[in-house]
């Protein structure tokens, strides 16, 4: 079930609504459970059964590490154990295709590469379970003693699937006790409707547009124009950003309205000034995970110039693995270390600060052209292709779908920026405006149109799929 | 200070009452099963029906994944849903020209046919084209030239149906002996044809379909009409006629180009060049092509007109060794305003402010046919060329044959020489049947996606000399009609 559907809003979100405000608050955690569990469930039961098994793994281990602690010792064998089985399954599920790919086009071996398929969000999961065990083993959380609510956290349907990776110390408390106030709800409306919008209408849209400029096969690139694939990468930067931001609104702003208050997980990275910076605002729920639990334990930057590079290289190279089994992940992976590393080396230097933000854009568009072809031989002719080389049609579609799209790809940019948001909050703050019937009635009015204007989108939409599913 | 607390407060139980207000109405709404529609009118197809249950499609999330898209397909009050979200789309930007793609599709690389036989085509004769053509081609120009063409039926009432004018035709004794037909799904037909629909390249009054290649199943069509041509060998003579959309016809080579999608002349001439021996094929695309400029093509709407059907019947009467009829032979009719299959999908205010115009010619022989309708399941008596002037404006490419019934027949008392043959087609036929009634004593029309019995068995009882299949190139693409017709033919 992807959010962004009506059976999810009208099928499954409406009644979990419904009857989590109508049982009584003991058994609300229960309510959200069996609701995750369909859920998960609607995506092939056997991939439940998974998940509730790693889930009991480091159920497991945890406890093994609270009883090792209370004999005084530190229980660093049940953490490395869960540590070797989350990233074993997780390595099974995801890498093994790609690995025998590589060893058969080394050395021949095996003949037949058996198609595994990836159980929906494990990618997710797996993270937020190692982090549980591992601040628990740290002492940063304390050990949760109801396997239900490990499941619960692991599980729950807001963020299992695509995030954001919700570190346990974040929810701790909330799981045992939550409660709910008027703008608890009303501000998790908000946020919520905000990203059923942006996906349902913005991030399709820009995804429709960039299906029919962007090829999907080297033949096809016979179709496609230098000035169609410029266009068209530009519809996909912004589908990328406009897709996972509103899964990560959607979550934050349904965990809200439950009395769930989850991080942050995108801060408008697309108005970064340098690439860190636009790695401190994209995805970041996956950056302080590698950052806490990669990085730092390796050393950080505390070290000599040369295990610095090591380290960085180290989490980039994961970084871009993480994203996909396949080798045009961890070049767009790398291609990043490349110019944080020119950006560390050189950062003595003052550049203008629209120069920098251009560039900034322009390496995170070169990175999404790296990202979006898993077909190397595609993404070599895309390459080439954008500086002309090797094309021949002329593009008389591009100018169309510029001319077609012009007001939507306005309204996509601005989507993008903070500019909507500050300017709400820049009229809030004036009384004479803020209490005045009108803008009080849009206050109340706008989530409940993005929600209808959604639904429109939606019926009959078949081209639908969340891009971040497939990590 | 009392009253400034409370507005934020208002202002989030307003928020939540209405939003979840909106979300219960839609869950309730989602509940009323009976609200549910079955198949879309406008999209010309079926919408997706609940899945049946099994173990496997539970476990591997198939059963549930058809839930979801069962459920968001037939949700009631789809259409005003649909229209909703147009008229918001229709805000994205400005909206000359505009693609519709379809995402799934995929083209082939079309592979080069080295030589193709053209003894087998009508190709041979064309040096010897015959004056008849030519001198029709020059009075057909300037009767359908855009100048030329009448606004007739411009305040035509569009309120009188299809069906309300059948019923004034006189039902036929339906104890005709003439094989039973069972009953088809109508649905199958909006379907298939969604297939020329589901990409498009619109300018201004004018759509035009974007066609993809797909190997596999150009091989397997070929294939069935080689197979079947072969088993008729001595029985009777096969013609395959694909007909190319209005894309690679009428529009400049460099605009199509740029389109994406398949290039139609090297498909057809794939199509065209894989027939073996029996198997005939008739030009159509290079002789459409020639004509580049007459009105061979609806612009808001996915057939061909009598004109574009007239070129290749030409090249047919050629490949036969007549002389082709030439079109002032006819009683030429003029029907008037024509919003088409295009128009129901895009609703383009200028396709509704410069409409087509449907023209047809009436067979010299006679103009009555025979048909046997699959929804009253009776046979009636109908025209070739029914005069669909008063009918809506989206109707009267039904003039042609009474649209498309599974089985018709055509019998010209002009002609005593017991000649026959059998057109099997979807809706392109529709336009070309009329030009076949004046060579044979009896023309049989089939059309495929409603006919049920074995056509093989059918030519072979009824003794039918010359069988001509005649599809658009999308639709012969279609994996549907490559197994239907296969199965027919078996």
């Amino acid at each position: 079930m992807v959010f962004s559907s009506l059976l999810f809003l009208f099928a499954f979100f409406a009644p979990q609504i419904l009857i989590y405000f109508c049982v009584k608050p003991k058994y609300r955690n229960a309510v959200l459970l069996v609701f995750s569990m369909i859920f998960y469930a609607w995506s092939g039961v056997k991939y439940l059964v998974l998940m509730m098994f790693l889930v009991g793994i480091s159920w497991f281990c945890a406890e093994g590490i609270y009883f090792e602690k209370k004999k005084g010792k530190s229980g660093k064998g049940w953490m490395i154990a869960d540590c070797i089985l989350m990233l074993g399954v997780l390595g099974i599920f995801k890498y093994t295709g790609f690995f025998l790919q590589n060893l058969q086009w080394i050395t021949g071996f095996p003949k037949e590469i058996p198609e595994i398929i990836l159980p929906l969000g494990i990618s997710f999961y797996t993270f937020q379970l190692i982090s549980y065990v591992v601040d628990v083993y740290r002492g940063d959380a304390e050990v949760q003693k109801s396997y239900w609510k490990l499941l619960l956290y692991a599980g729950l349907f807001h963020q299992c699937v695509a995030g954001p990776i919700i570190r346990y110390q974040t929810v701790a408390n909330e799981i045992e006790k939550r409660t709910i106030t008027n703008k608890d709800l009303a501000e998790g409306i908000r946020r919520f409707s905000i990203g059923l919008a942006k996906k349902a209408i913005l991030a399709n849209g820009c995804a429709e547009a960039a299906k029919a400029l962007l090829p999907e096969t080297v033949q096809a690139m016979a179709g496609v124009s230098t000035g169609g694939l410029w266009v068209g990468m530009l519809f996909y930067m912004l589908q990328i950003y406009l897709d996972f931001s509103a899964y990560s609104d959607m979550a934050i702003g349904m965990g809200r309205m439950v009395g769930f208050h989850y991080l942050e997980n995108f801060n408008y990275p697309y108005i970064a000034n340098s690439v860190q910076d636009f790695w401190r605002r994209w995805h970041i729920s996956l950056s302080t995970f590698f950052r806490d639990y990669v990085y730092i334990p390796l050393g950080g930057s505390r070290v000599s110039k040369k295990l610095w590079v090591r380290n960085m290289f180290a989490v980039w190279f994961l970084t871009g693995l993480w994203h996909g089994a396949s080798w045009n992940y961890i070049f767009w992976g790398l291609y990043f270390l490349v110019f944080l590393l020119i950006e560390r080396f050189t950062r003595e230097k003052k550049i203008p600060a629209v120069i920098r933000h251009l560039s900034t854009l322009l390496i995170v568009y070169f990175g999404w052209v790296l990202f979006k072809f898993e077909d190397l031989s595609l993404l070599g002719s895309v390459i080439k292709g954008m500086f002309g080389i090797g094309i021949t049609a002329r593009g008389v579609n591009v100018m169309t779908t510029v001319v077609n799209y012009l007001f939507f790809l306005i309204a996509a940019c601005i989507a993008c920026t903070p500019l909507l948001k500050n300017l709400r909050a820049k009229i809030g703050k004036n009384a004479a405006v803020s209490g005045s019937l009108a803008w009080r009635i849009a206050e109340i009015a706008v989530p409940s149109v993005l929600l209808l204007l959604s639904v429109c989108a939606l019926v009959g939409n078949s081209y639908n799929p969340f891009l971040y599913f497939q990590f | 200070m009392d009253k400034k607390q409370t507005k934020p407060k208002n202002a989030y139980t307003g928020t939540i009452l209405l939003f979840v207000g909106i979300l219960m109405a839609g869950m309730i709404l989602g509940m009323i099963l009976p609200a549910r529609p079955t198949i879309s009118e406008r999209e010309k197809r079926k919408l997706a029906e609940f899945p049946e249950f099994s173990f496997e499609t539970l476990l591997n999330g198939e059963y549930f994944k058809d839930i979801s898209s069962w459920y968001a397909d037939t949700y009631p009050l789809r259409e005003m849903w649909l229209t909703a979200n147009r008229e918001m789309k229709s805000l994205y930007g400005v909206q000359t020209t505009q693609i519709h793609i379809d995402n799934e599709k995929k083209a082939d690389v079309i592979p080069v046919i080295p030589k193709q036989d053209s003894s087998r085509s009508a190709e041979g004769s064309k040096e010897d084209a015959s004056k008849a053509e030519s001198s029709a081609a020059e009075t057909s120009a300037a009767d359908t030239s855009r100048e030329e063409r009448t606004p007739a039926g411009q305040n035509s009432q569009e309120s009188s149906k299809n069906e309300s004018s059948r019923q004034e035709s006189s039902k036929a004794d339906s104890s005709a002996a003439k094989p039973e037909i069972p009953d088809a799904p109508r649905e199958m037909a909006a379907d298939i044809e969604a297939q020329i629909q589901s990409s498009l390249y619109v300018d201004g009054n004018a759509a035009y379909s974007i066609y993809y290649f797909t190997q596999s199943l150009a091989d397997a069509y070929i294939g069935m009409v080689n197979d079947t041509a072969r088993r008729l060998e001595g029985t009777a003579n096969f013609y395959n006629i694909i007909v190319p959309d209005s894309t690679w016809v009428v529009l400049d080579d460099s605009k199509t180009e740029g389109l994406g999608g398949s290039n139609e002349v090297q498909a057809i001439q794939y199509y065209n060049g894989m027939l073996e021996e029996p198997a005939h094929f008739i030009e159509t695309i290079e002789t459409l092509r020639s004509h580049k400029g007459d009105y061979m093509y609806y612009r808001t709407d996915h057939h061909w007109t009598s004109l574009g059907a007239y070129y290749v019947y030409c090249n047919y009467a050629r490949a036969k060794g007549w002389t082709p009829h030439a079109l002032t032979d006819f009683t030429r009719m003029d029907f008037g305003r024509f919003l088409g299959t295009y128009y129901d999908n895009i609703e383009a205010d200028a396709m509704y402010q410069d409409p087509d115009n449907v023209v047809a010619y009436i067979p010299m022989g006679t103009n009555d046919i025979r048909f046997f309708a699959e929804e009253d399941n009776t046979w009636w008596d109908w025209k070739v060329i029914q005069d669909v002037t008063d009918w809506a404006a989206y109707g009267k490419y039904n003039t042609f044959i009474g649209g498309d019934n599974p089985f018709s027949i055509i019998e010209n008392p002009d002609i005593t020489d017991g000649s026959t043959c059998l057109l099997i087609k979807e809706s392109y036929g529709n336009a070309f049947a009329p030009f076949l009634v004046d060579h044979y004593q009896t023309t049989y029309i089939i059309d495929y996606r409603y006919y049920d019995q074995n056509i093989y068995d059918f030519i072979v009882e009824n003794g039918i000399q010359d069988v001509i299949l005649m599809n658009n190139i999308a639709i012969a693409g279609s994996e549907y009609v490559v197994n239907r017709l296969t199965s027919l033919f078996s």
